[in-house]
């Protein structure tokens, strides 16, 4: 494993893992393998939202599905509203203010508390996405409309896209996430988060304004966990309540991460390549129990990997870690 | 005009007191112990001057300006550091990344931090922990870091709470020798610490403390022979 813990080895790799995701559509076209792809990209992406704030600055949010339906609702009725251009910066801006406001509320809970309060909060969106039926369109949900896709047609006609092209598009928008989250990690923010996670004491005590960074944190997750359900929106052209305000989503997202490895840059990649691939299996061989087998596995992963997979990787090869970062500090 | 001093400064929790009317202060340079049996509220006083609890009464002055509203950061802005009895390690990071914080926090840009932290992680002995997880650390070394910790922003104002115990005694040896280094350079310490020997060495003044009030002020020698001290410590003898 040593190639991982070098840099150039690093980018070497990172920059394979890309050209095979661009090649990989010319081998698949339209195909059933397409759309798992599609999917696994979608779940690693949202993983690797959630990952900013849950793993990274240790904000265990439990109703990141809150941020996700906003994100959905608001490009779908920007959508229907013939102003498709910039939706989904839209959604992800209303989300990120929206995020901000719980970590305000929540300013004060910690751990658990925390989980319960997010939990709540996607819920009661969930309820007024449901009853406010004059807003939006209540348990029926909105369709996108088709003049809109038509409207565009003169030169770009989003009606017309087929699965490559969104296929694509996510892998620009996970390749986006995932750096954020590398570059934040290596950056004084990034260490600012881990400090609010490890002890938020003891952060307090070195001089970090734990309060700024807590709904930081939350609003750059809730930013990028809305661009997810954005592009939830323009994928299947349909939101309703119960899909993007659930709670399954908020689940799974945090899943992804557990299973990958909690605040890693690739743990929710991995995560979601793993989880999306047994989903899909267990659907097909056990069409009755896929979701009873599904929970048993995590918590078969959570009993032995608490770290998740890149966790355990890291500590085999933390023995090069300490070698290659001592001489880089010795050498500086 | 002292560096940091407390006035009149009073704290319950519920019915209890845990610190009435203490006023004390501390100048550039100056070594102030505190000391006192368990339960007297020196760590409450810790908590008070550093914007973790509020005070109930009373003022706590930094360069003769009201600090007693600020929060903690705030507080550690202004270069009065401290440091956890019960160690509070960011525990995944590295005992140089935690170190390292600190200095970011302070304003430090990456490679800078990443130097000073090193320094500073070498000045407390700790430079062959460096890439340790902070949480495998013994406690001794999670003390040495704290220390670094508050270190390694070249602080104003120092506040130990006990970053001794667990020590041997070459080691205790060695942590005074550079907190007087330390001293020379003008910082104020105030010292909370269990091991005799050393704070009635290092400390130029020692409050004592009990249920809460001042019981005794005075140089380390004084103090030592205060017969409400003596009684404070070691219960009343006078009646044996």
């Amino acid at each position: 494993m040593g190639w991982l813990r070098n840099e150039r080895g690093r980018w070497v790799g990172l920059g394979m893992l890309l050209l095979l995701a661009l090649l990989l559509p010319v081998v698949l076209r339209e195909s059933y393998l397409l759309s798992v792809l599609v999917l696994i990209l979608a779940n690693a992406q949202a993983g690797a939202a959630w990952n900013l704030a849950g793993g990274l600055a240790g904000q265990m949010s439990f109703g990141h599905a809150a941020f996700f339906g906003l994100g959905a609702y608001a490009s779908a009725m920007l959508f229907n509203a013939h102003v498709p251009f910039g939706a989904m910066l839209v959604g992800g801006g209303l989300a990120a203010v929206f995020a901000m406001g719980i970590g305000y509320l929540c300013l004060r809970i910690r751990g658990f508390y925390f989980a319960l309060a997010t939990f709540a909060l996607a819920e009661v969106m969930r309820i007024v996405a449901r009853n406010w039926a004059g807003f939006t369109n209540g348990v029926l949900g909105i369709f996108l409309d088709a003049k809109t896709f038509q409207m565009l047609g003169g030169w770009l006609d989003l009606g017309k896209l087929s699965r490559v092209h969104y296929y694509f598009f996510l892998v620009a928008l996970t390749a986006l996430t995932v750096t954020a989250t590398w570059m934040i990690r290596r950056r004084k923010l990034g260490y600012f988060f881990q400090a609010l996670r490890e002890d938020e004491h003891a952060a307090l005590a070195v001089g970090i304004n734990t309060t700024y960074y807590k709904i930081l944190a939350l609003a750059i997750s809730g930013f990028f966990t809305a661009l997810a359900g954005s592009f939830y929106a323009l994928y299947t052209q349909y939101v309703s309540p119960d899909e993007v305000f659930g709670v399954f989503f908020s689940v799974k997202v945090i899943f992804i991460s557990l299973v990958g490895g909690v605040g890693t840059i690739w743990g929710p990649v991995v995560g979601a390549v793993i989880m999306t691939v047994l989903e899909e299996w267990l659907r097909v061989y056990f069409p009755y129990s896929h979701e009873f087998i599904y929970g048993l596995l995590i918590v078969v992963v959570m009993l032995f990997m608490p770290t998740g997979i890149m966790g355990k990787l890291g500590e085999w090869t933390a023995g090069l870690e300490g070698r290659t970062t001592e001489g880089a500090v010795a050498g500086s | 005009m002292p560096l940091l001093e407390a006035e009149n400064l009073t704290k319950s929790f519920g019915g209890v007191v845990a610190v009435q009317a203490l006023s004390f202060s501390v100048g550039e340079g100056e070594i102030l112990g505190l000391i006192g049996p368990n339960g007297a509220g020196k760590t409450t006083v810790f908590n008070l001057m550093t914007g973790f609890e509020r005070p109930d009464k009373g003022v706590i002055r930094f360069r003769g300006m009201d600090i007693g509203r600020l929060r903690p950061h705030r507080v550690s802005q202004l270069g009065i550091m401290r440091t956890f009895q019960i160690t509070k390690p960011f525990g995944h990071l590295t005992a140089l990344e935690n170190v390292m914080i600190a200095a970011l926090a302070h304003g430090t840009d990456m490679a800078a931090a990443r130097r000073a932290a090193a320094q500073t992680l070498g000045f407390v002995g700790m430079e062959a922990k460096a890439f340790d997880p902070a949480r495998e650390l013994p406690v001794e070394g999670q003390k040495m870091l704290e220390l670094a910790r508050a270190l390694v922003v070249r602080p104003k104002v120092l506040l130990l709470d006990e970053v001794m115990g667990g020590l041997t005694a070459s080691e205790i040896n060695r942590v005074m020798e550079r907190l007087r280094e330390v001293r020379q350079t003008g910082v104020a310490m105030i010292i909370v610490e269990h091991v005799m020997r050393a704070i009635m060495a290092i400390s130029d003044r020692v409050v004592v403390m009990n249920f809460g009030q001042k019981i005794a002020e005075g140089r380390p020698s004084e103090v030592a022979a205060d017969p409400q001290v003596r009684t404070a410590y070691l219960g009343r003898t006078d009646r044996a």
